[in-house]
């Protein structure tokens, strides 16, 4: 299937053709392109009244809230003040109310003076400027074409920008990369410009133009970079150096800065002075001609030049390397590099990039530099091959999931540990709160060191994690404190508390009463009568398993359980105690999660409180469910056994229609709205419980290429989906074809609907997971994982069934 | 992490989720030890195209 364009964001305009320096390093004069020759000099007000309106057509297809442009050249400065205010009111008048416009210049800065500030200032133009360090460095390659310096010129620039008037629209520093310069000296005349960031440039090279190295140093590159990311990292890192961020963040699964760096497609397009789209400057140094599309703005959309083939080579992330680099544990990171970089007459751009070894040592060594120091050494989750060949199958024994739930368990911890980092971190807590937060965290430590096992146990709870990421999204989304309350932090003190009354340690713990309940995870429900939107409850347990609550003046008692885990409250109140309950089947027992304040994650609204003639019926249906997946369906029992630990009973959705949920933050979670028939329950969990596998298999590898951001058609969908709710369908319809297979098999009474079913999903099925291994952007791990899903599903085609099920095609 | 995967079925698949399970919960906040995984899942949640509980049953 075509997918759909990958919306531009960024537009290098070129206003000027030509340059007043002759840079003997610049790519856009000394390249094998030439195509600067047959450009007007200047960008005529009308063709930049045209980009605005295709930029603006462009952003109303997409919705894009903004939009960067970027006037370039040649050397942009040329084009004059005048010409370069009509370019900018030519933009700002196509752009208004559509989207906002981020508006910069990248200068050479010789001519940049007092009048083009304030117009700048006039025009919200913020600039970037090229140098490449100190004077002696700078004037390696960037002088006059008479050989006279520019540096002089440059720093006079460069104090203009960043002098207090105009320091707003000081964007940064451009450096390129010149191994005969001292990597300390240019980075420390770079920093005392004090640029609000920096970007590193390596010389733009290809496999026939390889980079000048010394002898004897393959990554001499990247140790020039390394000299720099060590002095940066070990200061502080008191500037944003894109290269460097751009690194640690692909390698954390974030997407890059910089199309020199990751798989994140590439959004940015040229457009030369005379309107013509072109792909990106950087492929001039291939061969003449290369950057050309042979659209241009007054005959062709955006979204046209973004089917260009050049276009959707720089956006097809790992399906667009080579093997090499497809098999490469760095590639996430690396990306394959600058895409002009891989270039060598013949193979054309399926190679590495001719940086490979350098970025191979950067990545490694920023990757290492950047691990916390403290981190215990060598000790990682991991799969064996054979829990991967029985999770790719679609199944998964209890050794399989129980290491994904141990996965789960670490990622937990880290969660508990980074709430607690960030909301102490936070400004805009209250004194109490933090007081709260600080004796929770000491209570949380404690009982982690007397009794591991019983955490354990109450972390693993599903809607532990829901609670944890809510929190950290809330501190992460307005800078330090962000709106996250006392009472939602107070759930690591419940979690604590439910600990220690489990372990039937001595403890007391402050407790926020959100909504007027005292949550304690795992347990229950205390309803706190007349306690206001602030009140709190302070809860005492002993080791004798003693727990009192005192809340709003009152006082329950109770005693701890152990098996199943509960409190027996002395003087119990209708209703006020809401024990956690659960059903059980032969082999497994589950909780009927019906109270927890984070358990509402799904995309179903979670139902109230069950009453007891509801939870019969819960228990009525799922023993008859369970009893039909451990006769019928024994490949899934075990794993559903060793994993699934929880039901959320949904509301009903309007008309009856059956509907279920699985959470990625709830490992053991299946969220159904209960079903009349006890068979569609054992489907809905059979199907939700592929999802809760996938998710924790996702936590731990990358299956697929996650920045790609391509939709595909889903069988089962009218809607295209993105790769990974491709992945997600694919996985659950194996569980849900095979229930089908074995109904039809069965050859009861629903034997003939069955088959239509069976045939039905079998055939969406097969279609999904040759469409996955078809993308292009399953990683090797991924690509198995659809082989393992073919192999199962592959079979299945040759089971006879009635024509009259047989599908129609689409 | 991209990995390759043989056919020796006694391999073991390491991935980047460290295992804390015997690190004492001060020593993980204090190191920020999980961190690095951490932040590949939740900026993955923040830009994922499919809503968390977007994956239901179409029976």
């Amino acid at each position: 299937m075509d997918h759909l364009v990958v919306p531009f964001r960024q537009f290098v305009l070129k206003v000027h053709s030509r340059c007043d320096l002759a840079c003997d390093h610049c790519y856009v004069y000394r390249s094998a392109d030439q195509g600067w020759r047959a450009q007007p000099a200047v960008m005529a007000t009308a063709t930049a009244d045209r980009v605005g309106a295709r930029i603006a057509e462009h952003a109303r297809a997409h919705r894009l809230p903004r939009v960067h442009v970027v006037l370039h050249g040649g050397e942009p400065l040329l084009a004059g003040a005048a010409r370069l205010g009509q370019i900018a009111v030519a933009l700002r008048g196509q752009l208004a109310g559509v989207c906002e416009l981020d508006l910069r210049i990248h200068t050479n800065g010789v001519l940049l003076d007092e009048t083009f500030c304030q117009l700048f200032d006039a025009h919200g133009i913020r600039a970037g400027i090229s140098i490449d360090g100190d004077r002696a460095a700078n004037d390696r390659h960037r002088r006059y074409a008479g050989g006279r310096s520019s540096y002089d010129q440059v720093v006079r620039a460069i104090d203009l920008l960043r002098g207090d008037r105009y320091r707003h629209l000081y964007l940064g520093l451009l450096c390129t990369v010149d191994l005969a310069n001292d990597p300390l000296a240019v980075y420390d005349a770079l920093l005392a410009h004090d640029p609000p960031r920096i970007d590193f440039l390596t010389p733009h090279a290809t496999w026939d133009n390889p980079p000048a190295r010394p002898p004897g140093a393959p990554a001499a590159y990247a140790d020039w970079l390394i000299a720099i990311f060590d002095r940066w990292n070990g200061s502080g890192r008191p500037v944003d150096i894109r290269l460097f961020d751009s690194v640690i963040r692909t390698t954390r699964g974030q997407g890059s800065r910089t199309e020199a760096i990751g798989l994140t497609p590439s959004d940015l397009i040229v457009i030369e002075t005379d309107g013509g789209y072109e792909q990106a400057d950087s492929l001039k140094v291939t061969y003449h001609g290369a950057p050309a599309t042979g659209y241009d703005v007054f005959g062709h959309s955006l979204d046209e030049v973004g089917h260009h083939q050049g276009i959707r080579a720089r956006q097809s992330g790992l399906g667009g390397l080579c093997d090499q680099c497809r098999r490469c544990p760095l590639v996430t990171s690396c990306g394959g590099g600058l895409y002009a970089h891989r270039y060598r007459s013949g193979t054309g751009f399926s190679n590495p990039s001719v940086y490979c070894p350098d970025l191979t040592k950067m990545i490694k060594h920023i990757g290492s530099e950047r691990r916390p120091p403290a981190a215990p050494a060598g000790r990682s989750h991991s799969l064996s091959a054979t829990d991967l060949a029985e999770l790719a199958a679609g199944y998964g024994g209890a050794a399989a999931i129980g290491r994904l739930a141990q996965a789960q368990r670490s990622l937990r911890r880290a969660l508990l540990a980074a709430v607690y980092q960030r909301a102490s971190a936070s400004a805009s807590l209250e004194r109490r709160a933090h007081e709260r937060l600080s004796a929770a965290w000491d209570l949380l430590a404690d009982v982690d060191q007397r009794a591991p096992q019983v955490l354990e146990s109450v972390v693993a709870h599903p809607y532990v994690r829901a609670w944890a990421a809510y929190c950290l999204g809330r501190l992460d989304t307005d800078g330090p404190g962000g709106d996250v309350t006392e009472a939602e932090l107070g759930y690591l003190a419940a979690i604590a508390m439910a600990a220690a009354i489990r372990a039937r340690l001595d403890a007391q713990a402050e407790i926020p009463a959100a909504g007027g309940s005292l949550h304690l995870p795992t347990l229950g429900q205390l309803a706190l009568p007349g306690t206001g939107p602030r009140s709190s409850a302070t809860v005492t347990a002993t080791s004798g398993g003693a727990v009192t609550v005192l809340a709003g003046g009152e006082q329950w008692r109770a005693v701890a359980l152990e098996s199943p885990p509960g409190l027996r409250f002395e003087r119990p109140r209708d209703g006020s105690w809401r024990p956690a309950r659960y059903l059980t089947a032969p082999g497994i027992s589950i909780a009927l999660e019906d109270a927890d304040p984070y358990r509402d994650c799904h995309q179903w609204p979670a139902a109230d409180r069950c009453s007891g003639a509801e939870l019969g019926r819960w228990q009525q249906g799922f023993g008859a469910a369970w009893s039909l997946i451990a006769t019928e369906y024994p490949a899934y029992r075990e794993g559903l056994a060793a994993g699934l630990t929880t039901i959320v009973p949904l509301a009903p959705a309007p008309g009856d229609r059956e509907i279920s949920s699985a959470a990625r933050q709830a490992f053991g979670a299946v969220a159904v709205a209960r079903p009349a028939d006890p068979a569609v329950l054992a489907l809905l969990l059979l199907h939700e419980f592929q999802h809760v596998k996938l998710g924790a298999i996702l936590d731990m590898y990358d299956l697929f290429d996650r920045t790609d951001g391509r939709l595909f058609r889903a069988p089962w969908r009218d809607d295209p989906r993105p790769l990974e709710g491709l992945l997600q369908g694919t996985y659950a319809h194996v569980a849900v074809a095979e229930f089908w297979r074995a109904r039809y098999l069965a050859d009861g009474p629903d034997a003939a609907a069955a088959a239509s079913h069976f045939a039905r999903w079998r055939a969406a099925t097969a279609e999904s997971i040759e469409t996955l291994a078809s993308s292009g952007s399953l990683t090797p791990m991924g690509q198995w994982f659809a082989d393992g899903m073919r192999a199962t599903v592959a079979p299945w085609l040759d089971v006879q069934v009635p024509v009259s099920a047989v599908p129609v095609p689409r | 992490m991209v990995m390759t995967v043989a056919d020796d079925q006694a391999v073991e698949f390491p991935s980047d989720l460290e295992d804390l399970h015997l690190t004492p919960l001060p020593e993980i906040a204090e190191s920020g030890a999980g961190a690095d995984a951490l932040a590949r899942i939740l900026a993955e949640e923040s830009s994922r195209h499919v809503p968390v509980a977007a994956f239901n049953s179409s029976i």
